[in-house]
């Protein structure tokens, strides 16, 4: 008794807040990233839980694919040896989308052909990236899916964004951060074409929209910007965990938080979100999940624990709320009237199995 | 255990930056007066700055990666026994500046004393002010790799840091004046969800030297610290940042041992 009572004073069994009555549900939206490595020795324990928990909220639900849908190379050509394990990759995930439901894929680093690290353990360029984006963001639609669901990839065409999807209760933001990281050529003829190109091509007009989204938000709305790469983390991308963290915080890769190209977008995307801070930030790109408080938001989410058999380590920051790591899982959120949120996390390894947090979301003004 | 090395020189009342950039050149003579703690001549030099006067702290908690810079606080208790039911107490508050979420660069300034009659004489000091500047940096974390019974949401993960500390104490007690650096590699396990327990040991090495106007002598000790950190205990409080420690440390000599207790706090820039 005295031992499970400190246990729990000190927080470290699953916490759990009261759930809303599901009809009193407007939206739900998952997260879930860096699901692109769906191994077919394993049991598919995420995605099932994931697909059956998303059929049960029907139309009213969206999930978001926070990038790295294809590991490790994206979209390989239809006549490559590996296109069949492509389409397995990405049907894997497009199944968990039931009919009536939304499914959104996010690009990530992996997605623009493993993004070219640069800096010191950067050989790969990465130039076939923005035709291999285009190639996922053309497949996605015509796979086989679920009748009457939709999936899509936004932001599409290799496009920075970011990308506006209105809900009755929430405003998505969608960007493609890997535009903003990648080692090689990110814009040509076709993302410049007036009618069938991206609606902004300099860093300067993304976060100048960014802004007027955030702006022009609809009362009762709450705000999420999702892109692959996360603007806080503790995982390996933040420069933490193992040896290496040390090292990679100088090695300028342009994929870790403290890189020159990271740290470009980090405060770009900073000093335009901070004009009118959103509900959450959310992200994957790390394969762990953790709840955080945000500087430019009020909830700073990292979602990529999409593949089992990809955990990896994520140290506790002061600002983090839940840590899951070495793990696999999603994230729920269920959108009620008001401004709150219920935030939701699932994780599924040899410790636990099913829902380890939650938490009620409310702007921090 | 101590090595008291003999060289003489000449060294006046020079700047303490002249001290600090001269001190690995710099080697010994005895000591003058006795001592009134009584304790050998190395751990009386390590027992007069913080690094012995007070106890270890657990490693940094990390910070979000964009926290270019924050800055804390840390009070500091800590007693050592000495014979005769005397003892040495001392006091410190440091502040702490944390550099991108990582590297921590800490400044204490302290005060220690001794008990009622520790001095016998109007010519001893029963008291003195120290001061310390410490690097700290983590250099590795581990997956989680251990299983802790009651903590199960996550194993635990170990890390291991790198800190360099000098040290400075005034004279007191009828002895001269100290100086010590040292390197310490504080190891540690952290569990835990809304607070982190972390049970931590620091080795270190430390070099002291001890001087009169014209005099110095120098010694080397191994050290072992080591106690339990409660970080973030503040967010029951909602204040973010608040951390508990309760350490010791180890000098293998008698009466080679401090316990001591830590308040620090990190301010945390939250929207």
């Amino acid at each position: 008794m005295g031992l499970g009572a400190l246990g729990a004073f000190v927080g470290c069994r699953t916490s759990h807040v009261p759930t809303p009555n599901p009809t009193g549900v407007v939206e739900t939206i998952f997260l879930i990233g860096d699901a692109g490595e769906p191994d077919p020795r394993l049991p598919a324990t995420v995605l099932d839980s994931l697909a059956v928990q998303a059929a049960g909220v029907g139309s009213r639900g969206t999930i978001l694919f926070l990038g790295d849908n294809i590991y490790p190379s994206g979209t390989a050509d239809s006549s490559s040896v590996n296109y069949a394990d492509v389409l397995r990759r990405l049907d894997a995930q497009i199944r968990t989308v039931p009919g009536g439901g939304t499914g959104i894929f996010l690009p990530g680093n992996h997605d623009w052909s493993d993004g070219g690290q640069g800096g010191f353990f950067g050989a790969a360029t990465a130039a076939d990236g923005l035709f291999i984006i285009r190639r996922q963001s053309r497949l996605i639609p015509r796979r086989p899916k679920n009748a009457g669901a939709t999936v899509m990839m936004l932001p599409k065409g290799g496009c920075p964004g970011p990308v506006v999807v209105d809900r009755e209760r929430v405003r998505l933001i969608l960007l493609d951060s890997q535009w903003w990281l990648h080692n090689y050529i990110v814009r040509d003829s076709i993302s410049d074409d007036p009618e069938h190109g991206c609606s902004t091509h300099t860093m300067g007009e993304i976060t100048q929209a960014v802004r007027d989204s955030l702006k022009t938000t609809h009362p009762g709305q709450s705000v999420i910007v999702a892109s692959h790469h996360p603007l806080r983390t503790g995982g390996p991308h933040g420069g933490y965990c193992g040896a290496f963290a040390l090292f990679r915080r100088w090695a300028n890769t342009s994929q870790d938080l403290l890189g020159k190209s990271y740290t470009l977008m980090r405060d770009s995307l900073n000093s335009a979100l901070k004009t009118r801070p959103p509900l959450i930030y959310a992200a994957g790109h790390d394969h762990s999940l953790q709840v955080m408080l945000g500087r430019t938001s009020s909830y700073a989410l990292v979602s990529g624990a999409g593949s089992i058999g990809k955990g990896e380590c994520a140290a506790r920051l002061r600002q983090s709320l839940y840590v899951g790591q070495a793990t696999s899982g999603f994230m729920r959120l269920d959108f009620v009237p008001g401004d709150s949120v219920l935030l939701r996390v699932y994780r599924f390894d040899s410790h636990l199995e099913g829902e380890v947090y939650s938490r009620w979301l409310h702007d921090r003004k | 255990m101590g090595i008291i090395s003999r060289v003489r020189t000449r060294v006046g009342r020079r700047p303490v930056i002249t001290a600090l950039a001269s001190l690995p050149f710099l080697s010994a003579s005895t000591l003058g007066a006795q001592s009134r703690t009584e304790l050998t001549r190395t751990l009386a030099a390590i027992a007069s700055t913080p690094l012995g006067a007070l106890t270890p702290t657990g490693p940094v908690m990390a910070t979000s990666r964009d926290d270019t810079l924050l800055f804390g606080f840390r009070l500091q208790y800590g007693s050592r026994g000495l014979s005769d039911s005397q003892s040495l107490r001392a006091y410190g508050l440091t502040t702490n500046l944390q550099i991108q979420g990582g590297a921590l660069v800490s400044g204490t300034l302290g005060y220690q004393q001794g008990s009622d009659g520790i001095c016998a004489d109007v010519s001893c000091d029963d008291h003195r002010l120290m001061a310390e500047v410490r690097y700290s940096n983590n250099l590795i974390t581990t997956r989680p790799f251990l299983r802790v019974p009651f903590f199960t949401e996550n194993d635990a993960s170990g890390t291991a840091a790198l800190q360099f500390g000098v040290g400075w104490a005034e004279k007191g007690f009828n002895e001269r004046q100290h100086w010590t650096a040292d390197v310490t590699v504080p190891l540690s396990l952290a569990v835990g969800q809304r607070v982190r327990v972390v049970p931590f040991l620091t080795p270190s090495f430390a070099f002291a030297w001890g001087t009169t106007d014209r005099q110095w002598s120098r010694g080397q000790r191994f050290l072992v610290g080591g106690g339990i950190t409660t970080q973030e205990v503040g967010k029951w409080m909602g204040l973010t940042g608040l951390d508990l420690s309760f350490a010791f440390q180890r000098a293998f000599s008698p009466h080679g041992t401090t316990l001591g207790v830590t308040v620090s706090w990190m301010h945390v820039p939250l929207r």
